[in-house]
């Protein structure tokens, strides 16, 4: 496990990671014991369905009766997405910034290591971090449909954690890019949380406002979710777009760490 | 005195680096011979460390530049790095490794190194490797860093202020090391601000003080030119005539039986001097480095 910046990276994370599965789990597991008491209960949806703002609040969806639209509204749409972007912005601000606070990048990149091999292999761990969060997931969906006769469909939920995972990509590697511009945590976390707020607030709130609803194409949560994957599988236009947001951000951080001097 | 590139490990020319508007380094011109030990003195806050931190490509020269193995420090220093080690003043590796671990990573950065080297020189600085980094004390993390700026046998060594926090044992296992890697034909580059550590291992001392390089000399010339303050309690009677002719003594004063000056260069004639009294007590300061250097460039520092 130390035998490069990448598996490195990775093992950093093994105890940290093992509590956020654990975690997960736990909490997705109970809140999927809760659905029979939901299951067919069609006045909750009616309620939902009279309120754009209730809806709103539920990630946009309105049917809580269903087996997807449980999950989307009492995790998908707004639980695993935030657990997911506090888990990268964590890692992506401590991917380059982190290491220069701790003052480690020294001698670091004083090995014969190219400051964009570091970056990558770093931001390698931080894909394949996620992915293992995401996995947990959709272990606990896959799990929690089966004991509680959800009737999800395999397919679509891997789906729905596909786009969740580019997601947390996506974010990731914001937190990445501001992080190797500024090579400061503090700023870094500040700015990456706030953009994850206004993107939440902005792809939920938005579309209640008809002038603010075009902000909503502005939000990382829409292409996440705004196509409902568990429902109709994933968008591959919205998976496009998170990945492409993740490669621009990428080469953000790769440019301008590449032309700074390290914050020592 | 240029010399061909093959021969000359590192070379700046009109080096100088800002950090906004200040002038961190400024126009350093330096040339750091293949074998020889090179002493980067200065004090605190001089630009030593801005100087070190551009060869490793941590930072970038405002202007001028700086190359290593012929190299340019910008365009090819992973294929530097590869062939040369450091050891930062101030500096951390990752807290909840053991010394082991991180000795380990390292080694794989670097594709690999001699394992029974590498043990041996943990053993001589008597480095105590099981324990996590952040549990060491500051001497026990300063072996771990000087371990992993050796174990790959690199050609260059850059070392910066490298023996603070270490034991005076620990110092002496530090500069037989220094002395292999002389005796083995690879160049060390060594900050510091303790002038008799510069004497005892470096082949030629580069001064540099507000970001100006202002000398560069031999060792040994320094040393000659380098001045020591004596005290000596005298018990019977003694005049300052007697030392004041003497080579090398400068500075005599006398006040009651205390008798003061300087010497520069051997004491040999003092000592003689002094064994036709009955001297009760003598004491010997070493002169300050920066007092030393500005002695003797006192013009140059009329610009700087």
């Amino acid at each position: 496990m130390l035998s490069n910046i990448f598996l490195k990276s990775l093992r950093d994370q093994r105890r940290p990671m093992l509590w956020w599965e654990v975690g997960i789990i736990i909490v997705s597991l109970i809140t999927c014991a809760t659905y029979p008491s939901f299951k067919g209960n069609t006045q909750l949806d009616d309620i939902m369905g009279d309120s754009e703002f209730l809806k709103a609040l539920a990630g946009g969806f309105e049917s809580l009766s269903s087996g997807e639209g449980f999950i989307n509204t009492q995790l998908l749409a707004v639980f695993l997405p935030v657990l997911v972007m506090i888990f990268v912005i964590r890692l992506g601000t401590n991917t380059i910034a982190g290491e220069e606070r701790d003052a480690t990048i020294d001698i670091l990149l004083a090995n014969p290591v190219s400051r964009l091999s570091a970056l990558a292999q770093k931001f390698g761990a931080l894909a394949v971090s996620s992915l293992a969060l995401v996995g947990a997931v959709w272990v606990s969906l896959l799990i929690g449909s089966a004991a509680f006769d959800m009737g999800l469909d395999l397919w679509r939920v891997t789906q729905a954690c596909v786009s969740l995972a580019l997601f947390g990509w996506a974010v990731g590697a914001l937190a990445l890019a501001v992080g190797s511009a500024t090579g400061k945590t503090g700023t870094t976390f500040a700015i990456t949380s706030a953009v994850g707020v206004a993107a939440y607030l902005a792809h939920t709130f938005a579309p209640l406002v008809d002038a603010l609803e075009p902000l909503k194409y502005l939000s990382l949560f829409y292409y996440y979710i705004g196509a409902d994957p568990l429902t109709n599988g994933i968008s591959i236009a919205h998976a496009l777009v998170l990945a492409a947001v993740t490669a621009v951000l990428f080469g953000v951080a790769a440019y301008t760490f590449e032309r700074r001097d390290l914050a020592i | 005195m240029s010399l061909g590139d093959s021969d000359v490990v590192i070379r700046t020319e009109a080096l100088t680096k800002h950090y906004g508007s200040v002038a961190a380094v400024v126009d350093a011109d330096m040339e750091v011979r293949r074998g020889e030990v090179f002493g980067y003195l200065g004090p605190n806050g001089a630009g030593k460390t801005t100087t070190i931190r551009v060869l490793l490509d941590h930072i970038r020269p405002t202007s001028g530049s700086a190359r290593v193995f012929g190299m340019d420090t910008r365009a090819e220093s992973v294929s530097i790095k590869r062939r040369l080690g450091y050891l930062p003043g101030e500096f951390s590796l990752y807290d909840s490794m053991t010394g082991d671990e991180v000795l380990t990573y390292m080694a794989n950065l670097r594709g690999g190194v001699d394992w029974d080297y590498t043990r041996d020189i943990a053993d001589r600085l008597d480095a105590n490797l099981d324990r996590k980094f952040s549990q060491l004390s500051r001497g026990n993390k300063q072996k771990v860093g000087l371990i992993q700026a050796f174990m790959h046998k690199p050609e260059l060594i850059v070392l910066d202020e490298p023996t603070g926090g270490l034991d005076p044992l620990m110092q002496q296992a530090f500069y037989e090391m220094i002395d292999e890697v002389k005796a083995e034909g690879r160049t060390v580059f060594f900050s510091s601000h303790n002038l008799p550590e510069v004497e005892r291992v470096c082949d030629r001392v580069a001064f540099i003080r507000g970001g100006r390089l202002i000398a560069v000399e031999d060792v040994n010339d320094i040393v000659q030119k380098a001045f020591h303050r004596f005290e000596a309690r005298i018990a019977d009677d003694f005049t300052a005539e007697e030392f004041e002719s003497l080579p090398g003594v400068a500075a005599v004063a006398v006040s009651g039986d205390t008798l003061t000056f300087d010497v520069i260069g051997s004491p040999d004639a003092v000592v003689k001097a002094l064994a036709r009294h009955s001297v009760t007590k003598l004491f010997t300061h070493e002169s300050a480095l920066e007092d030393v250097f500005l002695a003797y460039y006192s013009e140059g520092e009329q610009d700087a």
